[in-house]
């Protein structure tokens, strides 16, 4: 909060010392106080924002001008945790100079529980005696969790980030243009994390957030007649403060080999990482209407941490009998990306574009084979195991042709052609053909009707079932497995859409959307999704004061995946264990608004929005034993009401209020328990950072004022 | 009287003539500059918010001010309102120009950086111009005065025609654009760029790493598919899943693993309790999901 404040009086200095002598100025504050009531402790009401209690101070703009030269200075919710304040400097239009800093929550849970401590960073410790306490006494393990997990402590599941951009632009003579801009992220906080020790003995911890990410820039272009020419020469690092994360097993005090595995688990959090990259690109303008563009881009991504070893438990003889194959992981990776476009117009009515799109990410990460793992820290695996830099280029071909048929109706058609490269994938070429058209009709003056449609088909060019082989040359994946992102494709992308201006008042819009992915190749795996969508708005004017608009969407998406069971050690194919999963999500939109300028002082606006989705799990398998799940349900209303009423010239007093109403039923984020099953033998410690229904009401008073 | 009607005639003869070749070079000659503060008088809301605006305190716009944009207005001045007379028509009305020729007098000052794609952008091809997101003589709030946009906020911008995003935007898994600490244009250029989608960076990943950095790597041990695209397993617009995936867990993951054990393993309602399919899921445990860099992370639980 300090840092906050004097980030914002900071900025508020630089703004007077830069503010030219014989000023204009001008600004607007609007403060108040709000209160408001939750009926449970759900973090989604709050979810990336800051709701405060008592005063606030809602959005504030300053700006003083001399002239060609100004200053700017804005913001909205100050010293809240999702406050945002920007400063705009002009001297002309020869030199701007733009400062921002904004702040986003991210708010995942108020009601989690942990039972760990955080002893040192990344550090997450248990009372020693638990440990032993369970270690010597599994057969208590449930009951002496429980009483512990009751009376944990809560646990905060939330950060924040802050972003700070600065940028000076600058034109130092006719035609050229230079910018530089910098950009620091910090993230700090906390977030749930999953460590497990065993099929049966998973726990989820308090994962700690310190992060820092910067970015720099540099942009010159320079324009000449028919000629545009703009290159790019940038850096950005990542680092992660917190490198790793060191866990208590809540069932053991002393380490061993296989069963519960070690008293202290470790694993490694994102790695810091660096990108310099540089970008040229040429644009041109040629006789007869004609514009082409050329890009290049390159960037070489870095990342050399150090690794940690196979396991902390001490159980396991390492370092010196299983050396690890290199001290970090030397991964690099070049992205070369370059873009051709040329877009013509050489006769009236007629539009043609042609382009061209290029990008590879060369994985350069040393391939290093390790003897073996400790994946759960709890016993070896002996390997040997090669880790894979998986790359992948794309090539897209692209036309499209564009003609207006009069002055009321126009057509065009797209052909398109994708090619890409896996390396190391059981694909490793693929090419889509894509087809599309659209028209666009206005048959009369105020009506607009158009549709697209566009047709793909994706061919795999071969199918390597060595890659779903162990080292044995055993198959460990189902030969019938496609997985969808490299699988043969056909895809229809439908739009159809109406908008009617009805008189001077009145307009409406209706709009259908088709989505189908056909994987009709893939005897397993994904095989059919389809997404559809409707929606509707309109808007009313129904007098010089009243606006009435509302709108609806519905939505429907529909997957169909197949799969088959083999839960021994060795594959085994047959359609007997085959199940599958029919999946149907419906989303359900409304909103409504009327605005009423009730006198000239006094003015009245509502709304309301309201979604709901409902999901339903159809399962299915061979011998007809599959039972389906619960449905997913979440519904939302939200209301708000405002009134407004103006006082003189310079103020504004404004009353309003919200209310908010969430209800959810979810199999798997509602109802948590801090040690699941809650009967039985338990095998997972969670934080209990469940979904709850909740309605909230908020009550806001403000006051605006203008000066001068 | 002859010579009164003589004399008449050829008094309204000349008169006429006098109008007529006075009217005549009037009309044929090419407007001139007179300044903003002839606009002033009819037009004076707009001239007050463009001058206090961006573009008045701009040196090139402040020097010709609305003839900058709407070209000369000495005819259309003198037209003193008169729709009637040729002169009035001489000013260039964006409203009335086809959306290349708007978007061109633009680009007599916006043409590098963020504009420099415009000509090849999927906009402008589809006939969309500035002023269909801009309004130059004033922004429809004070937050969207530094871009000045037509509308409230950058969202609402977009959703003038990107309707079915309304909707995503709605659903419980969302970035947070509803609560206008993100805004379209922080991922997309709605002017273009060398990218697919008008995405700001070369790919969906890169644009994604901008701000995740953290899953940027390269990992030691990589998960192909995010490599790839984020998009496989991630819906950007909003989703009924958490964090924003494209299904639910497992079965999002079941689409592409059904190796021997667990993971080929059918989980339905008698397995509500199991920790492979409460809370996270899969991820309960393969927490690495997106790339480890733990030597024993082969399998993303390290």
């Amino acid at each position: 909060m300090s840092q906050a404040i004097v980030r914002t009086l900071a900025l508020a200095g630089v703004v007077a010392l830069a503010a030219p002598a014989a000023v204009r100025a001008e600004g607007e504050v609007t403060f108040g106080g709000q209160a408001w009531t939750q009926t449970a402790r759900e973090a989604l009401y709050q979810q990336y924002r800051d709701l405060p209690r008592g005063g606030f101070l809602e959005s504030f703009i300053l700006r003083e001008w001399n002239g060609t030269t100004g200053v700017t200075l804005f913001g909205a919710n100050g010293l809240k945790d999702d406050q945002s304040t920007s400063l705009r400097a002009a001297f002309g239009s020869r030199l701007r100079f733009d400062v921002d800093y904004g702040q986003i929550p991210h708010l995942f849970s108020l009601v989690a529980r942990s039972p760990y401590s955080e002893i040192a960073p990344g550090v997450l410790s248990l009372p020693d005696t638990l440990q032993r306490t369970n270690q010597e006494n599994p057969g208590a393990y449930v009951s002496t969790m429980r009483d512990l997990l009751n009376s944990a402590p809560g646990a905060q599941l939330d950060f924040r980030t802050d972003v700070t951009t600065a940028r000076v632009r600058s034109r130092p003579a006719a035609g050229w243009q230079v910018e530089a801009r910098g950009t620091r992220r910090m993230r700090s906080g906390t977030k749930p994390y999953g460590m497990a020790f065993g099929f049966s003995n998973v726990v989820e911890v308090v994962e700690p957030i310190d992060q820092e990410m910067l970015d720099g820039d540099v942009i010159g272009s320079y324009e000449k007649g028919r000629v545009r020419v703009q290159a790019d020469l940038g850096a950005s690092s990542f680092e992660n403060r917190v490198n790793a994360l060191r866990v208590d097993n809540p069932r053991r005090s002393t380490d061993r080999v296989g069963g519960d595995g070690p008293q202290t688990g470790q694993t490694d959090l994102y790695p810091d990482n660096q990108v310099m990259r540089g970008s040229v690109a040429l644009g041109l303008q040629l006789p007869r209407r004609t514009a082409v563009s050329a890009t290049v881009g390159v960037s070489e991504h870095r990342q050399d941490d150090d690794w940690l070893p196979y396991t902390i438990n001490t159980a396991i003889l390492q370092p010196d009998t299983f050396p690890l194959p290199a001290a970090s992981a030397d991964a690099k990776a070049t992205i070369l990306n370059g873009d051709l476009r040329l877009v013509s117009r050489p006769v009236e009515h007629f539009t043609g574009t042609l382009r061209v799109n290029h990008y590879k990410y060369d994985n350069k990460t040393t391939e290093s084979t390790f003897a073996g793992q400790v994946p759960i820290d709890v016993s070896w695996t002996v390997g040997p195991f090669e880790n894979h830099a998986f790359g992948h280029q794309r090539t897209s071909f692209g036309a499209d042709l564009d003609y207006d048929v009069g002055t009321r109706a126009g057509v065009g058609v797209t052909l398109e052609r994708n090619q890409r490269e896996h390396t190391l994938r059981e694909v490793e070429k693929d090419a889509e053909n894509v087809y599309g058209g659209r028209v666009r009709v206005r048959p009369r003056d105020g009506v607009v009707l158009d549709g697209s449609y566009r047709r793909g088909d994706r061919k795999l060019d071969e199918f390597k079932l060595e890659d779903y082989e162990d080292a044995a040359g055993q198959l460990v994946e189902q030969a019938g497995l496609r997985r969808y992102d490299v699988a043969d494709r056909k895809r229809d992308d439908a739009t159809v859409g109406v908008s009617w201006l009805i008189g001077d008042r009145i307009e409406a819009s209706a709009r259908y959307g088709l989505l189908r992915n056909d994987y009709d190749d893939s005897p397993l795996g994904l095989q059919e999704e389809k997404q559809q969508t409707v929606t509707t708005e309109a808007t009313l004017a129904v007098n010089e004061r009243v606006n009435l608009s509302g709108g609806y969407g519905y939505g429907l998406a529909n997957t169909d995946q197949a799969s088959r069971e083999s839960s021994g050690a060795v594959l085994v194919q047959s359609d007997t264990t085959n199940w599958g999963v029919e999946l149907e999500d419906e989303t359900v939109f409304v909103f409504l608004q009327a605005d009423w300028q009730a006198s000239e002082k006094l003015s009245l606006s509502a709304g309301y929005t309201f979604s709901r989705s409902d999901a339903v799990y159809d399962l299915s398998n061979f011998k007809n034993t599959a039972q389906d799940l619960p449905s997913v349900f979440s519904r939302l209303h939200d209301l708000h009401l405002e009134a407004r009423y103006r006082m003189m010239d310079r103020y504004e007093l404004a009353a309003r209020y919200f209310f908010e109403e969430y209800d959810v039923t979810d199999f798997a984020n509602e109802d948590v328990p801090l040690l699941s099953p809650v009967t039985g033998s338990a095998n997972a410690v969670y934080l209990g950072d469940e979904l709850q229904d909740y309605r909230a009401h908020r009550v806001a008073l403000l006051a605006t004022y203008r000066f001068p | 009287m002859k010579r009164s009607v003589v004399f008449t005639a050829s008094f309204l003869l000349l008169s006429l003539y006098s109008l007529v070749t006075a009217r005549a070079p009037a009309s044929q000659q090419a407007p001139t500059e007179v300044g903003s503060e002839a606009c002033k008088p009819c037009h004076e809301t707009y001239y007050t918010s463009f001058m206090a605006g961006a573009h008045g305190r701009r040196e090139e716009a402040a020097r010709n001010g609305c003839e900058s944009c709407h070209g000369p207005g000495s005819l259309h001045a003198g037209a003193s309102g008169d729709e009637t007379d040729p002169g009035f028509a001489t000013i260039r009305n964006p409203k009335k120009l086809p959306p290349e020729e708007v978007a061109s007098t633009c680009r007599q000052c916006h043409s590098g950086g963020e504009q420099f794609y415009w000509d090849q952008s999927r906009h402008a091809r589809e006939r969309v111009t500035c002023t269909n997101c801009h309004s130059i003589h004033g922004a429809a709030s004070a937050q969207a005065k530094a871009k000045l946009l037509s509308k409230p906020d950058g969202v609402q911008v977009c959703l003038q025609c990107h309707r079915d995003k309304r909707a995503k935007l709605a659903r419980t898994a969302h970035m947070p654009l509803r609560e206008g600490a993100m805004d379209c244009s922080d991922c997309h250029n709605p002017h273009g760029t060398a990218g697919p989608t008008a995405l700001r960076a070369a790919s969906v990943n890169e644009l994604c790493e901008t701000c995740h950095a953290d899953k940027r790597g390269p990992f030691t041990w990589e998960h192909a598919p995010v490599r790839e695209n984020c998009l496989n397993c991630h819906d950007p617009h909003g989703s009924n899943n958490d964090k924003v995936l494209a299904g639910k867990r497992p079965y999002l993951c079941q689409r592409c693993h059904i190796a021997t054990r667990h993971p080929s393993t059918l989980y339905d309602r008698p397995d509500l309790t199991a920790n492979r399919l409460l809370n996270r899921s899969c991820t309960n445990c393969h927490s690495q999901i997106h790339g480890s860099n733990h030597p024993s992370g082969k399998t993303f639980l390290r």
